[in-house]
């Protein structure tokens, strides 16, 4: 696979703490790839038909959202793991933690750590940087 | 409807240097691709050599795609995407790529499992 590029474009904003304007960077997003683009291209470069993809990644989409939701996580070689975290506010005792769950509860998020070929990728991955 | 285990157990808080108790997300275990294959193909009838086969198409897609600086949306799962932090610069001189900190792949959940996730039934464990 070729090496990725990544362009990181520099605008000047306002930042708040210390009441300055400074050039703050963001990787610029060219465009969404859509689910039926990414299955085309999977399909041409697998060598795999489009529709054998698509109901296998529905399939396997459906497993991992089930194994995810109940408490699994699912490692998916070269891609990264996909867990589900909680935050959820301390307590000082049991008691006031079981009885305040529902109101400290604040959010139920699924996570995603980049698995080690992808992180070593990412590092080769050029940047350029733009200023506006 | 996912049901999970949300376990509380006692740890020192820096913030309040005292001990309190934190809860996390309970992890039964990790599937693998191999085993998650196999479920999968149990499951639906699909053949285990055209789910391996589509699997890493579409991780190779992924990264493809979201290290050129492209999002990638896979439908009812989610969508994934480049994120980087960097550090402000005062001026146009000063901007260069060693600015840039932190270059990551996000990973945003479809709206399909927001909603699933709303739903989940949680035991607490302390």
């Amino acid at each position: 696979m070729e090496k990725g590029q990544v362009n990181i474009d520099y605008k000047k904003r306002r930042i708040a703490y210390n009441n300055t304007e400074m050039l703050v960077g963001q990787a610029i997003r060219y465009t969404t790839i859509p689910y039926a683009s990414v299955i085309s291209y999977a399909a041409q470069a697998a060598g795999v038909p489009e529709s054998s993809i698509e109901i296998s990644m529905e399939a396997l989409f459906d497993a991992m959202n089930y194994f995810v939701l109940n408490g699994h996580s699912v490692k998916i070689p070269n891609l990264g793991t996909f867990y589900l975290s909680v935050r959820v506010k301390s307590a000082a005792t049991k008691e006031e933690f079981i009885e305040n769950f529902a109101k400290d509860l604040h959010q139920i998020s699924i996570r995603f750590r980049p698995a080690p070929a992808l992180k070593a990728k990412i590092a080769a991955t050029a940047i350029k940087t733009l200023v506006e | 409807m996912g049901q999970i285990k949300v376990k509380g157990t006692m740890q020192r808080v820096a913030i309040f240097d005292e001990n309190r108790i934190i809860g996390h997300a309970v992890r039964y275990s990790t599937v693998k691709e191999d085993e998650l294959v196999s479920y999968v193909a149990r499951s639906s009838h699909i053949p285990e050599s055209t789910l391996i086969a589509s699997t890493i198409a579409i991780r190779e897609a992924i990264a493809f795609f979201v290290l050129n600086g492209h999002h990638v949306d896979l439908g009812k799962f989610g969508i994934f995407g480049i994120r980087s932090k960097q550090k402000a610069a005062i001026d146009e001189e000063q901007v260069d790529a060693s600015l840039v900190k932190h270059l990551t792949v996000g990973f945003k959940p479809s709206a399909r499992i927001k909603r699933a996730i709303a739903d989940i039934r949680i035991e607490i464990e302390v």
